[in-house]
C-alpha cells in the first residue's frame, strides 16, 4: 500500500477536499503553524476568580510581548504567541501581583494559573517549578530558546544540525547530516510556519546558525498534519526579530586548523517596522569531515551567511514579514591518505579491505584539485492577519535558488597514478523553487482548528560531463573520445493540504488530522510521474497526574523522493552511461508509524521522559551519499522497519546550575532495493534478508550541564555513540566514541567596549573516531580532533549583559 | 569573581600546552598497503584480480551503496 489514492488523483478532487476542509475550520476558530496558544486564570488567595487584571506577556527578554484584561470567570487567552519561553505576569489594585514561566510550543496549550494575594492574606507561598512542567503534546517535542542555546560550546556560532544532534532519538553524521529515529536525513527545517525546500545535502540546515534563531521546536515524531512530506523529523524555527531596544554583536572566532570567523548581527526597532540582519564569514583548512584524522589533505573551505528579517506592524490585527537568507559554501574535495595507487610492477597486487571487510575507497591522485561550491538564497514574504479570538490566516510566498557544482579536475584525478579506466564527472545543478503556504488557525471553546495548504514547484537542471582515462598512455589523462556530457532537466509540482483539530477537555487532549500530498514529476524526456498519499494521524495525551502525562499517537506519514537528487549518483560515478536518461524509477515512502510516552516531573527539579516508537514502511526510502562530497541520490527497499526506545530527564538544581539528558536505542532495516538498482551489484539486487541500515547507531546518549554565575558561564557536554554501522552488509558498527565538548565565557561589563571572551574546546579528551568507515560509494569520514576556539565579541549595544557571547 | 577569572585563566593555560591538534605526523588511520589477489575469488569480490587491459569496466567503483 505504498500510495494510498489513485497516482491519478486530480485537482479538482484535491480542492474539493480543501474547500470542504476549510470550510468547517472557519465556521469555528484559530493559529499559524509556528504560532502557540495561551490559556490561564487569575485568582486570589482564596482562589476566587479576579476579573480585570492587567495580564501581560513578556518576552524572556522581559520585552512586552501582549496584554490583557482578564474576563469576568478571571480567564485570559494569548493566540498566535510565537514559539519561546515567557513570563506571564498579573496585575490588580489592592492585590499583590503574580507571574509564572511558560513555554509555548505548536503542539500543546500553555497552561497558566496566576494568583494575585491580598496584603493581608494570612499565606500565599507559589513556588515556580525549576523545570518546565510535562508536555501535553501527543508525539515528541521538545523546545530550546536562543537563552539555552547561546551557552552550548561555540556559542551563537553553533549550526542548527549541531543542536538537533543533542536531543534524544538523533544521530550524527559528517557533514552535519543528522539522523531521526533511524531515517536517513527526512527532516523538515521550517522558518517562522514556511516549509523549506530541499537543499543540496543539508546546506540550508547547516547555514542556520543560533545566532538567527529566537527560539526552535524539534519534533522526532508523532507529527501533527500540519507537518508533511516528512518522515522523521521537523525543526520549527521561530527566527529573530527586532527587539524594542536595540541589540547588536560584532564578534571574531579563531582557532584551530587555522579557523577565522568574522561575525556580526544587529536588530532594532523604529516604530511600527523593525529589523534583524546578521552575517558571518568561516574560513578553516578543514572544511569537510575528511577520510582520516591526520595527515588532513585537500580540505580548505570557506563559507558565507547573511540573513535578513523585516517586520511591518501595519495594525493590531495584520502583520507583515520579509526574510531572507543567503549560503555560499566552497570546499576542496579531501584527499584519502591512506589510499594507494596501484603498482604497474606488480600487476596482480591490489588494494586491500579493511577489519570490517569493506572495499578499499576509490583512489584519487595527491594532486587532485576537486571542489565543491554552493549557492542557496532563500526569501520569503508573510502576511499574517488576525481575526481576533476568532482566528488567524498566514499567507506565505517564497522563492529559492539553489546551485552547486562539483568539479572533478580530471586532468588529474585520471593521471598516471589513477586507476586504469577511472572515470571522472564535473557535475553542476541549478534548482528553482518557488511555492508558498497558506494556513489558518481558530479557537473554538475546547477545540483548535489548523488547515492550509501547500504548494511548490522545481524546475531544475544538471548539467553533467564525464571523462574517462586514457590508459593508452603512460602518462594517462583524459581519453576525449570517451569524453560525453549532457542535461538532465527535471521539473516537480509538489502539493500539500490538511487539516487537524486539536481537542482539549480537561486532563485528555486529542489531536486528529488527516492530510493530502501529491507530487507530480516531468523528466527531460517527457516521461511523467505522480505519487500521492493520503494520511491521516491521530494522537491522544493523558494527564494521568497533575505532573505526569501519558501520550499516544498513530499515524501514516509519506514522504516523496526528492527528484533533482535522482541522477546525482549515476552522473558522478558513472554508472549510467552519459547518453542515457538516467531511470527515474525511485518511490515515495509510506510508514506506519506510532509512538507511545510518559513525561513526568518527578521533583519540582527534575523531569524524566521515557518514549517508545516504531515503525513500518513500504517502498523504504534510504539516500546514499557521495564520496566525501555533499551530494545524496535515493532509492527505495521494499520494506523497512524499525523501533527504539529514548529517556531523557531535565535537570534545574539552582537558578544558575541546570542539565539535561538523554539516552537512546534503536535499530531500523530494510528488506529488498526496489529502485535506483544501477547503484548495486547483482547479489545485493538479489538479496530478500533484512539488512540494517548504515546510519543506524545502536546507542546514543547525551548530558550537558551549564553553570551561570553573574556575567561567567560555563558548559560542558558529553556525547557517546556505539558507532554507525558499515561493512559489506553493515552487520557491523564503527568503533564507539566519547566526546567532551565545553565552554567557558565571561562579560567584561566594567571594561571599555564591554567585550565578552568565551574560549571552546571541542572533543576535549582527543577522541580519534570515526563518524563513518566507508563502504562502496560513500566515503570515511572522521570526526575533528581536539580543537579550541577563542571568541571575542563587542556588543553594539547597552542591552543588559547576558554573560556569554 | 575572582574564582572565575582564576579558572579561565587556568582554562586558557590548558588549551596553550595542549593547543588544537594532535599532529604527530604519522596517518591516522594507517596507510594501506597493497595485497596480493585471489585468483579464485569471484568477480564483484574487492580481491579479484584485475581483469585484463581490454576488459572495459574493470575499474568502475564498487557497485556497493552503501546502505
Amino acid at each position: 500500500m505504498p500510495n494510498i489514492l489513485s497516482p491519478h488523483l486530480t485537482w479538482v478532487r484535491m480542492m474539493i477536499l480543501l474547500v470542504i476542509a476549510t470550510s468547517w475550520a472557519t465556521a469555528r476558530p484559530a493559529f499559524a503553524t509556528v504560532d502557540g496558544l495561551i490559556r490561564g486564570t487569575v485568582s486570589d488567595d482564596l482562589i476566587q476568580p479576579i476579573p480585570g487584571a492587567t495580564v501581560t506577556l513578556r518576552s524572556s527578554r522581559g520585552e512586552v510581548v501582549r496584554q490583557e484584561q482578564s474576563g469576568a470567570d478571571g480567564s485570559f487567552t494569548f493566540t498566535g504567541v510565537p514559539l519561546g519561553e515567557y513570563v506571564v505576569d498579573a496585575k490588580v489594585a489592592g492585590h499583590l501581583p503574580g507571574h509564572q514561566h511558560l513555554r509555548v510550543g505548536s503542539a500543546e496549550v500553555a497552561t497558566a494559573e496566576l494568583y494575585c494575594a491580598r496584603p493581608d492574606a494570612r499565606a500565599i507561598i507559589v513556588e515556580e517549578a525549576g523545570v518546565a512542567v510535562p508536555s501535553r503534546a501527543a508525539g515528541s517535542v521538545s523546545t530550546l530558546t536562543r537563552e539555552a542555546l547561546k551557552v552550548l560550546p561555540k556559542g551563537e556560532d553553533l549550526a542548527i544540525t549541531e543542536v538537533v544532534s543533542t536531543q534524544a532519538g538523533f544521530v550524527q553524521d559528517a557533514f552535519g547530516n543528522v539522523y531521526a529515529r533511524g531515517n536517513h536525513a527526512n527532516v523538515q527545517y521550517q522558518i517562522d510556519g514556511i516549509p523549506i525546500p530541499d537543499s543540496v545535502g543539508n546546506l540550508f540546515a547547516q547555514a542556520i546558525p543560533v545566532r538567527l534563531i529566537d527560539s526552535v521546536e524539534i519534533l522526532t515524531g508523532g507529527l501533527p498534519a500540519e507537518f508533511g512530506n516528512r518522515l522523521a523529523a521537523v525543526v520549527n524555527i521561530a527566527s529573530r526579530s527586532g527587539g524594542a531596544a536595540p541589540d547588536g554583536l560584532v564578534q571574531l572566532r579563531y582557532g584551530s586548523f587555522q579557523t577565522v570567523e568574522p561575525s556580526a548581527y544587529y536588530s532594532r526597532s523604529l516604530g511600527r517596522f523593525s529589523f534583524f540582519i546578521g552575517g558571518s564569514y568561516l574560513q578553516s583548512q578543514r572544511a569537510l569531515d575528511p577520510p582520516a584524522i591526520t595527515p588532513i589533505l585537500h580540505d580548505d573551505g570557506s563559507s558565507g551567511r547573511a540573513f535578513f528579517r523585516a517586520d511591518w506592524r501595519h495594525s493590531d490585527s495584520d502583520r507583515f514579514e520579509l526574510f531572507a537568507s543567503y549560503a555560499h559554501n566552497f570546499f576542496q574535495i579531501p584527499i584519502d591518505p591512506t589510499s594507494v595507487p596501484l603498482d604497474p610492477l606488480r600487476p596482480n597486487f591490489v588494494r586491500p579491505v579493511d577489519a570490517f571487510g569493506n572495499s578499499a575507497a576509490s583512489f584519487f591522485p595527491a594532486d587532485t584539485d576537486a571542489t565543491e561550491t554552493e549557492n542557496e538564497l532563500f526569501a520569503a514574504a508573510s502576511w499574517v492577519h488576525s481575526f481576533g479570538q476568532r482566528g488567524r490566516l498566514q499567507i506565505a510566498p517564497y522563492y529559492k535558488l539553489s546551485i552547486g557544482a562539483l568539479s572533478a579536475d580530471a586532468p588529474h584525478a585520471l593521471g598516471a597514478t589513477a586507476d586504469p579506466g577511472s572515470i571522472a564527472s564535473d557535475v553542476s545543478r541549478r534548482a528553482d523553487h518557488i511555492g508558498g503556504v497558506v494556513q489558518y488557525s481558530a479557537l473554538s471553546g475546547k477545540h483548535q482548528l489548523k488547515t492550509g495548504f501547500q504548494i511548490d514547484y522545481l524546475l531544475s537542471a544538471t548539467d553533467f560531463t564525464q571523462y574517462v582515462r586514457n590508459d593508452a598512455g603512460a602518462q594517462g589523462g583524459i581519453d576525449p573520445d570517451k569524453t560525453a556530457g549532457g542535461t538532465d532537466r527535471t521539473g516537480a509540482l509538489l502539493f500539500g493540504a490538511y487539516v487537524q483539530d486539536r481537542w482539549d477537555y480537561g486532563r485528555i487532549s486529542i489531536n486528529l488530522g488527516v492530510r493530502v500530498d501529491e507530487q507530480h514529476v516531468t523528466l527531460t524526456s517527457g516521461e511523467t510521474s505522480d505519487q500521492a498519499s493520503l494520511s491521516p494521524r491521530i494522537g491522544a495525551s493523558l494527564a494521568l497526574l497533575n505532573d505526569l502525562v501519558g501520550r499516544l499517537f498513530f499515524g501514516l506519514n509519506w514522504q516523496p523522493p526528492s527528484p533533482l537528487d535522482a541522477a546525482n549518483a549515476a552522473r558522478l560515478l558513472g554508472v549510467v552511461p552519459a547518453t542515457m536518461q538516467v531511470p527515474y524509477d525511485v518511490l515515495p515512502e509510506t510508514a506506519l508509524y506510532g509512538e507511545a510516552g510518559l513525561d513526568g516531573r518527578i521533583v519540582k527539579r527534575l523531569r524524566l521522559g521515557l518514549t517508545g516508537w516504531g515503525r513500518y514502511a513500504f517502498n523504504q526510502l534510504d539516500d546514499v551519499a557521495i564520496g566525501s562530497t555533499n551530494l545524496i541520490a535515493n532509492y527505495n527497499f521494499q520494506r523497512g522497519r524499525a523501533v527504539g526506545v529514548e529517556g531523557k530527564l531535565e535537570l534545574a538544581l539552582s537558578r544558575g546550575l541546570s542539565a539535561f539528558g538523554n539516552v537512546s536505542w534503536e535499530i531500523a532495516q530494510g528488506q529488498g532495493i526496489a529502485s535506483a538498482k544501477y547503484l548495486f551489484a547483482d547479489d545485493q539486487l538479489a538479496s530478500q534478508e533484512w539488512q540494517t541500515l548504515d546510519h543506524v547507531q545502536t546507542w546514543t546518549a547525551n548530558l550537558g550541564a551549564t553553570v551561570q554565575h553573574g556575567p561567567a558561564s560555563f558548559t560542558a557536554l558529553v556525547a557517546y555513540g556505539s558507532g554507525l554501522r558499515t561493512g559489506p552488509d553493515n552487520s557491523q558498527s564503527v568503533p564507539q566514541h566519547v566526546r567532551v565538548d565545553a565552554t567557558l565565557s565571561y562579560a567584561f561589563d566594567t571594561l571599555p567596549l564591554r567585550p565578552r571572551v568565551a574560549i571552546d574546546i571541542i572533543n576535549l579528551l582527543d577522541a580519534h573516531y570515526a563518524y563513518r568507515i566507508g563502504n562502496g560509494f560513500v566515503g570515511s569520514s572522521y570526526a575533528a580532533p581536539r580543537s579550541v576556539f577563542l571568541r571575542i565579541a563587542v556588543p553594539l549595544s547597552r542591552a543588559p549583559a547576558g554573560g556569554t557571547t | 569573581m575572582t574564582r572565575i577569572a582564576a579558572c579561565l585563566a587556568g582554562l586558557l593555560l590548558l588549551c596553550g600546552l595542549g593547543f588544537c591538534t594532535r599532529e604527530d605526523g604519522l596517518p591516522d588511520p594507517p596507510r594501506q598497503e597493497l595485497v596480493p589477489c585471489r585468483a579464485d575469488a569471484a568477480s564483484d569480490d574487492p580481491l579479484a584480480c584485475p581483469a585484463a587491459p581490454d576488459d572495459s569496466g574493470a575499474a568502475r567503483p564498487a557497485a556497493d551503496a552503501g546502505m
